[in-house]
């Protein structure tokens, strides 16, 4: 039996043989989770569907950036998914661009070993109910800053919150995010 | 920003929620200070959230479309171009002079021939600029026509000061708009991402300005490139 490391290798090694049959393997294993995430964020379709092929496109343009560690290329197609999905809703609602840090899973190795430890070792459930888990005021804040693509002062207008508020929960809810699903206590 | 206010910051850097010029200051502190080793565990648990939507079937045609737009838009279009503009140590700083005399700067500069692909329907296309002399030799301009998403990766640049950054200029005739703000690692190589809608005959340059990024350059331009 193959493991999944074994098949990310070999859709990693056909991206960078320029093989469109390896994207045709990613966008089998990753695509529905990616249009998830995008109609999560876009809220139609059609916006969603705009954002997975830009993800997808950009991705296969930067592969030459991926260093084959484990977990790599799907957890930088999602990060992308959601990077082009906030993007794309701010341009519909007349905002400017976010403000993202470099994408740290691929600048920064370790983190991307962390990441790929999490992903192996958890299920997607895992990470569902840690969030139902926390709090309302933390998961709420947590979703308008991550699936609404707003900053911690447009959340402090729309809630009514001191943004010293708003911080303290996006640490505290992150926080305990973190110490439910163990990341970076086995890496 | 201190020890404290880096910490309490965290979670809103981690979740990419910060203002741009205060995320700057905490990867500033991040890189400096070393009690912070939460912060790469908060951005994986961050990015975890990607996971949390349901999985949803898409539209069967999606499949089709990105793999035509792939196949469109695949072609290595770098070509060798002579070198940028030259380097200018000198700094000044009055920016309505200063201005002007980088957009001569530009007019002279005709730096960058390069190489534009068009997909049939007019849809995806990628324009790529590489610079293939001079000091930033290396340096490539990629941009996306089909998000309007540009990516600049640079070589060649010297390590900054405290207290300063690159800035990224798009030009467009008599209009000069920042674009972005990036730094450079110990080789001299940065990348940065930002969203302009470029067309050709745009230029896109790159200035050493303070912290935070000037609302018009300060100083001369660094590399140029021209679409």
């Amino acid at each position: 039996m193959r493991s999944t490391d074994d098949a990310a290798g070999d859709i990693l090694a056909g991206l960078r043989a320029r093989d469109p049959r390896a994207l045709e393997a990613l966008y089998d294993q990753y695509g529905r989770r990616a249009f998830g995430l995008a109609y999560r964020v876009l809220g139609s379709g059609e916006a969603a569907e705009d954002a997975v092929q830009e993800a997808f496109i950009a991705l296969w343009n930067q592969v030459d950036r991926l260093d084959g560690a484990r977990g790599q290329v799907g957890s930088l197609l999602m990060t992308i998914v959601h990077r082009r999905s906030i993007d794309l809703l701010r341009r519909q609602r007349g905002l400017a661009a976010r403000s993202f840090a470099p994408d740290f899973d691929v600048a920064d190795p370790a983190a991307a070993d962390v990441l790929a430890a999490v992903a192996d070792s958890m299920t997607l459930d895992a990470v569902r109910d840690a969030l139902a888990a926390l709090p309302a005021e933390q998961q709420r804040i947590i979703g308008l800053a991550y699936f609404e693509g707003m900053t911690q002062t447009e959340i402090a207008e729309r809630e009514g919150l001191p943004v010293g508020t708003v911080k303290s929960r996006l640490r505290l809810g992150l926080t305990r995010l973190r110490s439910e699903l163990g990341v970076g206590h086995s890496a | 920003m201190n020890c404290d206010q880096v910490s309490e910051a965290l979670g809103a850097y981690a979740i990419d929620a910060l203002p741009p010029e205060e995320r700057r200051e905490v990867e500033a502190h991040l890189r400096e200070c070393g009690r912070h080793e939460d912060a790469l565990a908060l951005r994986a648990t961050a990015s975890l959230l990607a996971y949390v939507p349901e999985d949803r079937e898409p539209p069967a045609r999606l499949r089709s479309r990105i793999l035509a737009a792939v196949a469109e838009a695949d072609a290595p279009a770098v070509e060798e171009s002579r070198a940028p503009v030259p380097l200018a140590a000198r700094r000044r700083r009055a920016p309505a002079a200063l201005l002007a005399a980088v957009l001569a700067l530009f007019a002279l500069a005709a730096v960058i021939t390069g190489f534009f692909v068009l997909g049939s329907d007019g849809g995806s296309a990628d324009l790529v600029r590489t610079v293939a002399g001079g000091p930033a030799a290396g340096t490539t301009l990629r941009y996306d026509t089909a998000s309007d998403r540009a990516t600049l990766d640079v070589a060649g640049l010297d390590a900054l000061a405290e207290g300063r950054v690159y800035q990224v200029w798009m030009l467009r005739g008599e209009q000069v708009v920042g674009v972005g703000l990036f730094t450079v690692d110990a080789s001299g190589r940065g990348r940065t991402t930002f969203d302009a809608p470029l067309e050709v005959g745009d230029t896109v340059a790159v200035t050493e300005e303070p912290a935070g990024g000037s609302p018009a350059p300060t100083s001369q331009p660094l590399l140029a490139i021209e679409l």
